[in-house]
């Protein structure tokens, strides 16, 4: 079972990575289906171009099923026809116009293309946002204590629009000038309030920012809808290339069942994820077997408890947000790894703190190289790591290995 | 006349053996259940199994398992023993206050022990924030929350010394000064952090799997001092609930011995309360069921009290650890199943309980 769900998800991920095209003067990837989420892109392909045109025609013609190209439907008038072809030659001419999209629930939704300025709530679009140079559409954000200033830069001092790193208050909205729409990520504890907005006419823009690989796709829709589509595939092919190097290591046709270590994640100080948590994902996309075998995002270990005694993973992996800053290696340790003592994986040294900050495509190299430093290297989490501040954020000047902590275990406390 | 008297000493002798025998059985069903709660839990251990570590250990010999010792040794019998000294100490301060108070509705909390203590854990987790400022984690908050639970407390016994308040003056200044704490609660989780908001909402619901060999002792002077003083005190209580003026005619200081009773109470649930968070329902309806059998004599009342609160509590601890996929806040059973039963007493209670 555990092969099936780790080959399911590396398969979908890595083979297409065997067509990649990396060519000096830019990155094409064309075989991930439906990553970019926009109606028009015929093809299911990460772009829109004349490829859409082409595939459309043959929709038209019969020679290709309208069921097998889902994002068809340009205008979603439920025919595929040449309003389709029309509708998208303009989106491929990047005209301004009304465009509909997926939403990270699967919604149809439309949005003015290009999308103007907008309010950030939470910490995962923030830095998605970040992570395609978008910084500038950015013009209010939500309150949170757990936004790290060395990633989002100068955007920790635009308006604050909520008292909750969930909230986004439509008064507070309302008194900043030209926002045209909320940005928010997948989970529905974010901007409840939705309806109001969007009764209001300020658009709702829901995105896939920190669910494993859904984020590709989500930095991508991301990039188009914000006018940032060079970027985001820039940033597409920083992920496409650690998924890939981790696949040809320790990817299903690399590695039996027997050979691959066996994990739990968690988050937040003692919640242990389930199998739908995008942590979940992330330890079988770095090779693991994880253990979970409950399907909640979490399941919280309380004091006291039990049940998360009869398993034993050889690995636990704690993440959690502790910043760009100075850390407290050892109070992290003890406020975190408090509740696992008592687990084979802590006594032999395999509990580790994870730093939440960055993206999850780096936090996945982490585990990768927590889990099977010998194949996939010690420090192929910090190359990752250098790689993506450099390329990725306004934090360029931090040398990883002096600057950050990207991990705490057990070799790194005082004797 | 000789028949009359023989009569009145046969219905007291009844009378006697009938709140024994009471007090007897629910002794036995905490017992029952301490024996029983050991082999409760997620983790697959028999009962003959537990025992056999129980009995290993005190013997002295190495465990063949150390995963099924940690948690038998270190987890359950802790967590068993906790649960039979907090449920003794709320029963018994459940009992104290309805009596003192002359109120169905007082239970162990009703000075306001409870909002203090949660503002108190609050502080401390969400703030970083420790009355003795070397102390963090859990120390810092069972600190914190255990001398915030006296400020109302004190609060309370002020007004009730200064003001010479009626009983029913203290219970609504109880509430006046648990709303004051709790609006202060709420507006710190309002800039608490998710991890942070998720920690203070769980220590608020009331659980026992902070039970360990290091707090239990701790735990159970309170409740033993509580006890002593409490039971010292049941004839004087008896006497306070003629109302003030008939127990100054018969030489009880009514003042004194309320103010006595409420910073006992006070340091009791506090003591509590500091380690478990908020169980709420045992101190009210624990008093109330025992009223049902013995009536309102505080000399059976306040022992009985703590011995069917103790008895409740740890049947629902049982529950509480069987409950769900990863079991439950044992403060969420007692509250599923105290308000049932407190609405079930409301309706079958004879009112002569209280007269």
């Amino acid at each position: 079972m555990a092969t099936i769900a780790i080959a399911s998800i590396l398969v979908v991920s890595g083979l297409g990575l065997v067509l990649l095209s990396q060519e000096s003067d830019g990155y094409r990837s064309t075989d991930f289906p439906e990553r970019l989420m926009i109606f028009g892109n015929a093809n299911n392909d990460d772009y829109l171009d004349e490829d859409d045109i082409t595939t459309l025609e043959k929709i038209i013609a019969g020679e290709l099923d309208a069921e097998d190209h889902p994002l068809a439907d340009a205008n979603q008038d439920g025919v595929i026809d040449q309003k389709d072809i029309d509708m998208v030659r303009k989106m491929i001419d990047r005209e301004p116009m009304e465009i509909y999209y997926l939403n990270a629930h699967g919604d149809v939704k439309s949005v003015q293309y290009p999308v103007g300025d907008v309010a950030v709530v939470g910490t995962g679009i923030m830095g998605a946002v970040m992570s395609i140079g978008a910084d500038e559409k950015v013009a209010a954000r939500s309150f949170g204590a757990t936004y790290d200033r060395t990633l989002i830069g100068d955007l920790y001092d635009v308006p604050i629009i909520s008292d909750s790193l969930f909230r986004a208050d439509v008064e507070l909205v309302s008194n900043i000038d030209g926002i045209t729409a909320i940005l928010t990520q997948e989970s529905t504890r974010y901007v409840q309030n939705a309806d109001v907005f969007e009764n209001a006419g300020i658009d709702v823009i829901r995105i896939a920012a920190t669910d494993g690989l859904d984020t590709i796709g989500g930095i991508l829709t991301l990039g188009y809808l914000l006018g940032f589509e060079e970027q985001a595939n820039e940033y597409v092919r920083f992920c496409d290339e650690i998924i890939s190097y981790i696949n040809d290591r320790v990817g299903p046709d690399m590695m039996a069942d027997d050979e691959r270590v066996t994990s739990l994640s968690v988050v937040m100080i003692n919640s242990v994820s389930g199998k739908d948590s995008a942590y979940f994902s992330a330890t079988q996309i770095a090779g693991s077997i994880n253990l979970a075998d409950w399907d909640d995002t979490t399941q919280r270990f309380q004091e006291g408890d039990e049940w998360l005694l009869s398993y034993d993973p050889d690995f636990i992996i704690h993440a959690r947000g502790i910043g760009y800053g100075d850390v407290d290696i050892q109070a992290t340790w003890d406020q975190y790894g408090q509740y696992f003592t008592e687990m084979r994986a802590y006594k032999e040294g395999n509990y580790h703190i994870l730093n939440g900050n960055p993206p999850v495509i780096v936090r996945i190299a982490y585990i990768a190289s927590i889990f099977y430093p010998d194949i996939i290297g010690e420090d192929f989490g910090d190359i990752k790591h250098q790689e993506f501040l450099d390329k990725f954020s306004n934090a360029d000047n931090l040398n990883v290995k002096e600057d950050v902590v990207s991990t705490i275990n057990v070799h790194m406390l005082a004797a | 006349m000789e028949v009359g008297l023989s009569s009145l000493k046969e219905d007291y002798r009844i009378y006697i053996l009938r709140k024994t025998v009471f007090m007897i059985a629910c002794i036995s069903v905490a017992l029952l259940a301490l024996g029983l709660s050991v082999s409760f839990g997620k983790y697959e251990i028999g009962f003959f199994e537990s025992y056999g570590i129980i009995i290993d250990h005190l013997r002295g010999i190495e465990p063949a398992d150390e995963m099924k010792h940690y948690i038998v040794w270190e987890l359950r019998l802790p967590r068993a023993i906790m649960a039979i000294a907090v449920g003794a100490g709320l029963g018994i301060g459940g009992a104290a206050m309805q009596s003192m108070l002359r109120n169905p509705l007082a239970d162990p909390y009703t000075t306001g022990v409870a909002s203090g203590a949660s503002l108190g854990a609050a502080v401390a987790i969400i703030l970083g924030i420790c009355l003795i400022p070397s102390l963090t984690g859990q120390y810092a908050i069972v600190v914190n929350a255990f001398f915030f639970s006296l400020i109302p407390a004190t609060i309370i016994v002020l007004i009730s010394k200064y003001k010479k308040t009626t009983p029913t003056m203290i219970i609504l200044a109880g509430i006046g000064v648990m709303y004051i704490f709790s609006a202060t609660t709420s507006l710190l989780m309002l800039i608490a952090e998710p991890d942070s908001l998720a920690e203070v909402y769980i220590w608020t619901v009331g659980s026992l799997g902070r039970a360990s060999w290091e707090n239990i002792p701790l735990v159970i002077t309170f409740v033993i001092i509580g006890i002593i003083i409490i039971q010292t005190n049941s004839r004087n209580l008896n006497i306070l609930a003629m109302g003030d003026k008939n127990a100054i005619s018969l030489g009880v200081n009514a003042l004194r011995t309320r103010l006595t009773l409420l910073v006992t109470i006070a340091f009791l649930t506090a003591g509590i309360v500091s380690f478990t968070g908020t169980i709420g329902f045992v101190g009210l309806i624990a008093p109330h069921i025992v009223r049902i059998f013995l009536g309102s004599d505080n000399r059976y009342l306040v022992p009985a009290s703590a011995a069917l609160g103790a008895a409740l509590l740890i049947v629902a601890d049982c529950i509480a650890k069987e409950a769900g996929a990863t079991g439950l806040p044992v403060g969420v059973i007692t509250a599923i199943i105290g308000g049932p039963i407190f609405l079930m007493i409301l309706l079958k209670m004879r009112s002569k309980a209280w007269n």
